[in-house]
């Protein structure tokens, strides 16, 4: 699609946007790296100094029994990107059929899904984590069917009006007319169209993802202990409230850091994608609201 | 206006329908065995059927999930299954916590986004409007835990700075202590209010800057006003209903945030009630709890639709 390619070129050049593709690039890049060199090995601690404070071969310290920050916050930037790449791919995956569905089906079938859409909308994300979690235990892949599931369902909401208005443009009867099929018609020419629409939204799902897994991980439906992650070294900070201060301050700002990068690159999406928006500079509300 | 409410209302009810019908389904039909989950991996195939029976599961699917709605409607949410104490006793007595640390955190949100929401509209074109949207962007950014851990390192007592406020635990008289009870509210509801004010901020902002290009508002600045007068006289009115609904959309995440400050800062309410509860596996009470919570959410939905039908013509002309 030649048009993604236009809408990240003006992105790059608004500052919101350059800065969140720098950053996403950023942790990708640290994600890719950490698979091959750490600067310490995942699992080697020194229990004689942990809490340290930061040094030199430890620039951010070391944890409750030892273990080097930086290398666990390295490695913890391989869930977060599972978990980013699997809650978009979930919600894109639930909200554009059910988007198209809603908007398109036959009203007798459309309209019960639309109220069904409408009241799925109020439950939290929390608890859809919360009630997977009591059967099956937390993961990252709790994590990514909850935030997905319901991330998918505001996407169908949001992506309903915009499909309803593409399939009623001249030129999709004009293609029908030429004898193009449904499914040519969905992929060909109405996907393109909701795309800007649907890569804003699935830019907030990656931010929302990444605070999910924060707050998930914290009260254990998240990444399960021992498994390197943003939200567990967030988590097992809290140990050392007293003792390191700053063991708090670095996995916040990672998460911190990343989700502000995606939020502001899904403004600048809105912006570069949205002619009437490029002069009035709106701040994108956060549609998605999510756990935090 | 009365066919709307009703209309509403029968959306509500079956919205509480088709949540349980739900969370019923996920927690019964996923897992396959309800009786294993509760029992455990290593149950013998006796104490299976002992489960089972003790607590209707050997019963079809439709009738246990009829014989809960039926509970439900006479106000019966069953019995915990490690416990055996009435869920809707022990709910009842959660809520005088998280209740008012909901409320709380509500009232911190609104406090920040607000007010700064509407600072940053009527100033968007100076740098104290665009310092308020980049600390809104900031703030709306942070993970909830970390808001409360770094509000106990400032201001928390035994482990903060400054040693102001408790940051752990609720007292174990309750409310009888007003001043005690309350004082330990204050920091996990600032650390939800926080956050969800940065959120609340960006939609109050951007409600402002909508009504600034108004037709009404452009004119009462041609007959005299200034911009940022005719912005607050004439835009804010109309951008209420906006506002508004901003609290029904924040609902379901103020709950979320409530449950994890819970858990943060040790109180014993409901959310701190439900995480022990899912590390338990007492699914009945985690079915009724949940629905109980997203009913909270549906109902500040259905209040804040009805409200902002009153306060808005136009929507009630839109309607009739």
């Amino acid at each position: 699609m030649r048009r993604i390619g236009e809408v990240l070129r003006e992105v790059w050049r608004r500052p919101r946007g350059a800065f969140g593709l720098v950053v996403v690039a950023l942790v990708l890049l640290v994600a890719a790296v950490s698979l091959v060199w750490l600067p310490h090995p995942l699992l080697q601690s020194n229990p004689a100094e942990r809490w340290s404070g930061p040094s030199l071969s430890h620039p951010l310290g070391q944890d409750g029994i030892g273990r080097d920050t930086l290398t666990w916050l390295m490695v913890g930037t391989q869930a977060t990107v599972k978990v980013v790449v699997g809650s978009t791919v979930v919600a894109a995956l639930v909200g554009l059929p059910l988007g198209a569905a809603t908007a398109l089906l036959h009203a007798r079938v459309a309209e019960p899904l639309i109220v069904v859409v409408d009241i799925l909308i109020a439950f939290p994300t929390l608890l859809l984590a919360m009630v997977l979690a009591a059967p099956f235990g937390g993961s990252l892949g709790t994590v990514i069917l909850a935030v997905g599931f319901a991330s998918g369902i505001t996407i169908s909401r949001i992506t309903r009006p915009e499909i309803r208005k593409v399939a009623k443009a001249d030129y999709l009867l004009a293609s029908r007319a030429a004898g193009a099929g449904a499914v040519r018609r969905l992929v060909g020419h109405i996907l393109p169209n909701v795309a800007p629409i649907a890569l804003v939204q699935l830019s907030i799902v990656a931010a929302v993802s990444i605070l999910a897994e924060a707050g998930l991980t914290y009260l254990g439906y998240g990444a399960p202990n021992g498994m390197p992650s943003w939200g567990r070294s967030l988590s097992d900070s809290q140990a050392s409230l007293q003792v390191a201060p700053l063991a708090v301050v670095w996995p916040g700002l990672a998460i911190g850091l990343t989700v502000l990068a995606l939020n502001l690159l899904g403004d600048a999406l809105r912006e570069a994608t949205d002619p009437r928006l490029r002069r009035t500079r709106q701040p994108a509300a956060g549609v998605i609201t999510g756990v935090a | 206006m009365t066919q709307y409410v009703l209309r509403r209302v029968a959306l509500f009810v079956l919205g509480l329908v088709l949540t349980s019908a739900l969370v019923f389904a996920l927690l019964r039909v996923l897992p396959g065995d309800a009786a294993q989950v509760m029992g455990g991996v290593k149950a013998t195939p006796e104490r299976l059927d002992q489960i089972r029976a003790a607590y209707g599961l050997d019963r079809s699917l439709p009738a246990q999930y009829g014989s809960w709605l039926a509970g439900l409607l006479h106000g019966d949410l069953g019995q915990s299954l490690i416990t055996g104490v009435p869920i809707k006793d022990e709910i009842t007595q959660k809520f005088a916590l998280t209740l008012p640390l909901a409320g709380l955190s509500l009232l911190f949100s609104l406090l920040i986004g607000v007010p700064l929401g509407i600072a940053s509209a009527v100033y968007y074109d100076t740098k104290l409007g665009g310092f308020a949207s980049a600390v809104a962007q900031g703030l709306a950014a942070i993970p909830i835990v970390w808001a409360g851990l770094l509000l106990i390192i400032l201001l928390g007592k035994g482990a903060g700075l400054l040693e102001l406020l408790p940051s752990q635990g609720f007292p174990r008289t309750g409310w009888s202590e007003p001043g005690r009870a309350f004082a330990s509210l204050i920091l996990p509801a600032l650390a939800v209010g926080i956050v969800e004010g940065a959120v609340i901020l960006r939609f109050v902002r951007s409600a402002l800057l909508e009504a600034r290009g108004q037709d009404h508002v452009r004119t009462a600045a041609a007959l005299g006003l200034t911009r940022r007068q005719a912005l607050i006289r004439r835009g804010l009115p109309g951008a209420g209903p906006a506002i508004l609904s901003v609290v029904a959309l924040q609902a379901a995440s103020l709950i979320v945030g409530v449950v994890v400050v819970e858990a943060l800062f040790a109180l014993p309410g409901m959310g701190s009630m439900l995480v022990t509860d899912v590390g338990n596996r007492d699914l009945i009470k985690v079915q009724s709890t949940v629905l109980v919570l997203v009913g909270l959410v549906l109902l500040i939905g259905l209040l804040v639709d009805i409200a902002s039908r009153l306060i808005d013509p136009r929507q009630r002309r839109a309607g009739e």
